[in-house]
C-alpha cells in the first residue's frame, strides 16, 4: 500500500471523486522531483500560474500583452481579463512580472525532497525564450547557458545534491519582454499527461506464497491524430523508444477544494513493444523479471550451509541487478542444497519461497525479497525490577501488580499484591516495571526504554499500550529497519491507561519506546501489555466496488506436504561428459550437467594430461586445454543421491494433497515452517473477483479489509490488481481471503 | 496629438514548421491607433458639431497590458467619429471578450484602414473648405 494523505483517502471514498491524472515519462525524468517540486514565491504577474509548471503545460494558450514583438496578429492569442475579483484565467504557465530588460530576473524552484541528483533539464519557454541564463543550485553549482536559441530548452547537464534550483535570466530573445515558462521537467525525454493519454491499464500480480514469478503489465494508448507516433514519421517519438527503455508512471488525484494534485508513483517498467495507426499509438511495458532469463548454473552444495541472503545476492549479481532489497532475516537462514539449474528469476522465486518471503518489484523498479508473514517479536528493556517480566508485555492477558509506595500508585481496592521479601517468591504474572524511578518532577535520570525486536521487518498501522496504575507523562516511539531509523514519533495523544496510537509505521524490525517521565512523581513505568495494530487501515467497501464480488470457493486441501531434501554422496564415479572434441591449446570450455554432481575429474583420451578443471559447481564444469588436436574428453564425477523427508501440515479430513517441492529446503524446521505458511494460504480457500472505482495506492499482495455481509472484519490479500485510467480511475481486484 | 501614418499592411502567418512569421502588435501600435483617433476627433470637431470620444488614457509601454474592453473602445471611438462625421461604411467590428481570441490582422487592417480613410477625407474637407479672403484697410490699393 502506497502512502497517501488523509485528504486523498477521504476524497477517494466520497461518492463523487475529484479529477484523476496520469503522467508517463520515457527517458531520464526524475519523477519524484517532478511530482513534488514547487516554485518559491516571487514577482509574478497577476495571471501567472506557476503552480502548474511541473504538470502538463503547453504554449498553445498565451495572453496577448504589449511586450516588444510579442503579440501575434493572427488571432491565436487571448485577451487578458482585468485583475479583479472573480476573474478566471487560463493556465498560461509562469509569467514573470518585471521586464527582463529592467534587470536580471530570478525564479527559484524548491524540490521538496531530500537532496537529489538529476541528469538534464527540459524547459518550454515558448517562442520568446531567454538567450542568456544560469542555473544555480543550493550547493552553489552554477551552470551557464549563453546564446540559447531554443524555445524548448534541453540540457543533459548533471545537477547534484539539489534541493533548490534558481534560474537566473539575463537576456530574452525579444527586448522589453517577460520570462514565461510553460513547463519544466527534471530530466529529458518524453512526458505525456492526460491530454495525450486516451487510456491505460496497469495490471500487477504477485503470488502470496511465491507460486509464480510476479508479473506487471502496462499498456497505454496515446492520441496520434497528428501522426506524431507513426513509425514511418522520421520525427516520430516512436523512434525514441527502445526495447527495455525505462518508463515511469505516476497517477495523480486532485485534492478536494485545492489546486494541489497528489501524485502516487505507479511503477517503473521496461518498454516491450509498441504500435501505431493513424489515430492511436499503443505502448506496452513489463516488469523487470520478464526478461531475466539468464540461467543460473552455479549452484553448489554447502556442507556447513550457506545463508539464503548470500544466495540471493549471488543470483541478483548473476542477473546483472544492482539495486535490490533482500530481507536481512535471510542472513540467519541457511540451506545446504545447491540452487538448481533454472533462470535467475526462478532462482529468486525459490529462495523467496523457502524463506516465507514474497518476491516482487517495487514501484521504483527494484527487486525485493521481503518476509510475508506476521513475524515473532521479543521485548527487552534497558532496566527492569527483579519482579518485572518485560517479555510478558507481548501476551494479551491481565497482569498482576505489586503495591509499592510510589506516589498515588497503590490502589485500595485489594487488587494489588504484597511484594514478597524473597526475590525468588516474586513470581506473579507482571508486565514491565522499570528499574528507573522518576524524581519529584516526574523525570528520570535515565529514561526507561522498551525495545521490541521482530524476526522480520513488517509495517503496522497503529500500536496499543496498556499501562498499570502509573501512567507515563511522555513517550517517544522510534522504529528502525536493519539499524536505520525509519520513524521517530513523540506521542501527542493524551496518555491513558489504554493508549492506542493510530498512525502508519513503515517497515521496521525494531521498535524502541522511550518513556520521558511519569504523570506522578516518584513512580516507575508499569507497562502491562503491548500490541502492534493492524497491517492496514484500508477497507474495500461495497461503495468502492462497481460490480458484485464473485466469490470462488477453491478446492479443499487435505494437507500440505513439504519435502526436505538431503544430499548424500554417490556410491560410484560416473562418466558425466563423454565427447570427441577438437581443441586448441589454451581453449576453455564449460560443460553443463543435468543432475547435481561433484568430485569431478577430466581426461583426454583417458589421460589426465592436457586438460585441467578451472571452475566447477554441482551443475557445471569448466575445463582448460593445454593440448591441440582431436581427443575423447571425459568428465567423471559422482552424482548426489537425494533423499526426501516430509513435513506435513494437515488442514482438512478431505480434499487434495498439495506437495510443495522447494529444492532448497534442507532442514525439517524450515520445511515445517514452510508447510505451516503454505497451509495458512490454503486454509481460507475463498477468492473474490470484482471491479472497483480504482485505487492507485493499492499494491498487489496488499492485505486489506473487505466489506462482507457475513464476515465482519474480513481480511483479504489482493494478489491481482488492475488500475485503469480513462481520464478517471477504475480497477479490478482478485483477492484471497486471509485467515488470521 | 500628432498624426502618425496608420499601418494598413498587417499580416499574420505561420510557416510549415509552425513558426509564426507575421507582424506583432506592440505598444507603439496601440498608442498610434489610440492617438490617431484622438487626432481625428480634434480634426472633426473643427468641421462638424462637437462630439466626444472616450479617452483611453496615457500612452502604453511594453510593460503594460491591454484588454478586450480597450480594443472594443477603440472600435467604438472609430464608430463615434464616423457616425458624427462622414458616416462611411467600414464594416462591423467584432466584440472582444476577456479570455477570447485577440484581433487578427484583418481586423487591424480594417480598423487602421478606416482611420486612414477618415483622415484623408477629413483632411480633404478641412483643406478644401470655401474660405473668404479678408483684406483689411487697403481701400483697393496695393501694398
Amino acid at each position: 500500500m502506497q502512502k497517501v494523505s488523509k485528504a486523498y483517502k477521504e476524497s477517494m471514498k466520497d461518492s463523487l471523486r475529484e479529477r484523476a491524472y496520469i503522467m508517463i515519462s520515457f527517458g531520464v525524468v526524475n519523477q519524484e522531483a517532478q511530482a513534488k517540486a514547487r516554485v518559491d514565491s516571487g514577482d509574478f504577474t497577476y495571471f501567472s500560474n506557476q503552480g502548474n509548471l511541473f504538470n502538463e503545460g503547453d504554449d498553445d494558450t498565451v495572453y496577448a500583452t504589449l511586450e516588444e514583438n510579442f503579440t501575434r496578429v493572427d488571432g491565436s492569442m487571448f485577451f487578458l481579463p482585468r485583475n479583479k475579483p472573480g476573474a478566471a484565467f487560463y493556465n498560461t504557465g509562469l509569467v514573470g512580472n518585471p521586464l527582463v530588460s529592467e534587470g536580471q530576473y530570478e525564479v527559484t524552484i524548491n524540490l521538496h525532497i531530500a537532496p537529489t541528483d538529476f541528469r538534464g533539464i527540459t524547459i518550454n519557454f515558448g517562442e520568446n525564450y531567454p538567450t542568456s541564463f544560469d542555473f544555480v543550485t543550493n550547493t552553489g553549482q552554477r551552470v551557464e547557458f549563453r546564446d540559447n536559441d531554443k524555445a524548448v530548452f534541453s540540457t543533459e547537464e548533471v545537477l547534484e545534491n539539489v534541493t533548490t534550483l534558481t534560474l537566473v535570466i539575463y537576456k530574452m530573445k525579444n527586448p522589453q519582454s517577460r520570462l514565461r515558462i510553460y513547463s519544466f521537467r527534471f530530466g529529458y525525454g518524453l512526458v505525456y499527461y492526460n491530454d495525450s493519454v486516451m487510456s491505460s491499464t496497469l495490471e500487477s500480480y504477485v503470488s502470496p506464497i511465491g507460486a509464480d514469478i510476479p508479473q506487471i503489465d502496462f499498456s497505454v494508448q496515446l492520441k496520434n491524430y497528428d501522426k506524431y507516433f507513426n513509425v514511418d514519421n522520421p520525427k516520430s517519438a516512436i523512434n525514441f523508444l527502445e526495447t527495455g527503455q525505462e518508463m515511469d508512471i505516476y497517477y495523480g488525484y486532485q485534492l478536494p477544494n485545492s489546486e494541489e494534485i497528489e501524485w502516487v508513483r505507479g511503477n517503473h517498467l521496461l518498454c516491450s513493444e509498441w504500435e501505431s495507426d493513424d489515430y492511436t499509438a499503443t505502448i506496452r511495458c513489463q516488469d523487470v523479471f520478464r526478461n531475466m532469463d539468464t540461467e543460473y548454473y552455479k549452484g553448489l552444495y554447502a556442507q556447513n550451509g550457506k545463508s539464503y541472503y548470500d544466495l540471493a545476492i549471488e543470483v541478483l549479481k548473476a542477473a546483472g541487478e544492482k539495486e535490490y532489497y533482500v530481507d536481512p532475516r535471510l542472513k540467519k537462514l541457511y540451506t545446504k542444497n545447491p540452487i538448481p539449474r533454472v533462470s535467475c528469476k526462478e532462482a529468486l522465486q525459490i529462495i523467496a519461497n523457502a524463506t516465507r518471503c514474497v518476491l516482487s518489484q517495487t514501484r521504483y523498479g527494484t527487486i525485493q525479497i521481503k518476509s510475508s508473514f506476521v513475524p515473532e517479536a521479543a521485548a527487552s528493556s534497558n532496566g527492569e525490577t527483579d519482579y518485572s517480566h518485560v517479555a510478558n508485555i507481548l501476551t494479551d492477558d491481565v497482569k498482576d501488580e505489586y503495591a509499592t509506595l510510589a506516589t498515588n500508585y497503590p490502589t485500595v481496592d485489594g487488587k494489588m499484591y504484597f511484594l514478597p521479601r524473597t526475590a525468588s517468591k516474586r513470581t506473579l504474572n507482571t508486565g514491565f516495571v522499570s528499574e528507573q524511578q522518576s524524581d519529584d518532577t516526574g523525570k528520570f535520570t535515565t529514561n526507561p526504554v522498551v525495545t521490541i525486536v521482530q524476526e522480520a521487518a513488517c509495517m503496522y498501522y497503529g500500536v496499543k499500550f496498556v499501562f498499570g496504575n502509573a501512567l507515563p507523562s511522555g513517550m517517544i516511539i522510534r522504529t528502525y529497519n536493519n539499524g536505520d531509523l525509519v520513524t521517530e514519533y513523540e506521542v501527542e495523544e493524551e496518555i491513558t491507561k489504554t493508549l492506542i496510537i493510530l498512525r502508519d509505521f513503515d517497515d521496521f524490525d525494531t521498535m524502541e519506546v522511550e518513556f520521558t517521565g511519569t504523570a506522578e512523581p516518584y513512580n516507575r513505568i508499569i507497562l502491562n501489555n503491548f500490541a502492534f495494530g493492524d497491517v492496514t487501515d484500508f477497507t474495500m467497501e461495497r461503495n468502492d466496488m462497481t460490480s458484485s464480488p464473485k466469490a470462488i470457493k477453491q478446492e479443499l486441501v487435505k494437507e500440505v506436504i513439504v519435502p526436505c531434501y538431503s544430499y548424500q554422496p554417490g556410491n560410484a564415479e560416473e562418466s558425466l561428459v563423454s565427447e570427441d572434441i577438437t581443441v586448441k591449446s589454451g581453449d576453455v570450455e564449460t560443460f553443463y550437467i543435468g543432475e547435481p554432481s561433484y568430485n569431478f575429474r577430466a581426461t583426454l583420451d583417458e589421460n589426465t594430461a592436457g586438460v585441467t578443471i578451472t571452475a566447477w559447481g554441482n551443475y557445471y564444469v569448466t575445463v582448460k586445454f593445454s593440448k591441440t588436436g582431436t581427443f575423447r574428453l571425459e568428465i567423471l564425477g559422482y552424482r548426489y543421491k537425494i533423499v526426501e523427508r516430509y513435513a506435513t501440515k494437515s488442514l482438512n479430513d478431505r480434499g487434495k494433497s498439495v506437495k510443495w517441492a522447494n529444492p532448497l529446503i534442507s532442514d525439517m524446521t524450515m520445511a515445517a515452517e514452510l508447510a505451516e505458511w503454505i497451509g495458512e494460504y490454503y486454509t481460507a480457500g475463498i477468492e473474490y473477483e470484482y471491479d472497483t472505482r480504482g485505487n492507485p495506492e493499492i499494491d498487489a499482495n496488499d492485505i486489506v479489509y473487505q466489506e462482507n455481509e457475513f464476515h465482519d472484519g474480513m481480511k483479504v490479500n489482493i494478489y491481482r490488481h488492475t488500475i485503469e485510467f480513462d481520464q478517471a480511475f477504475s480497477g479490478k481486484v482478485t483477492a484471497r481471503r486471509v485467515t488470521s | 496629438m500628432a498624426w502618425e501614418t496608420p499601418k494598413t499592411d498587417w499580416y499574420g502567418s505561420t510557416d510549415a514548421d509552425g513558426v509564426y512569421t507575421g507582424d506583432r502588435f506592440n505598444a507603439t501600435d496601440f498608442n498610434r491607433i489610440k492617438n490617431n483617433l484622438s487626432y481625428l476627433r480634434e480634426l472633426a470637431i473643427k468641421l462638424y458639431k462637437e462630439f466626444s470620444i472616450v479617452s483611453l488614457g496615457a500612452d502604453r509601454t511594453p510593460k503594460d497590458y491591454f484588454y478586450a474592453d480597450e480594443i472594443n473602445q477603440l472600435e467604438e471611438n472609430l464608430n463615434t467619429l464616423n457616425t458624427n462625421t462622414l458616416k462611411m461604411s467600414y464594416g462591423s467590428a467584432p466584440v472582444y471578450n476577456d479570455n477570447g481570441n485577440t484581433m487578427d490582422f484583418n481586423e487591424l487592417n480594417r480598423l487602421e484602414g478606416a482611420i486612414l480613410d477618415l483622415y484623408d477625407r477629413l483632411t480633404n474637407e478641412s483643406e478644401g473648405r470655401r474660405m473668404f479672403t479678408w483684406n483689411f484697410g487697403m481701400k483697393g490699393g496695393d501694398l
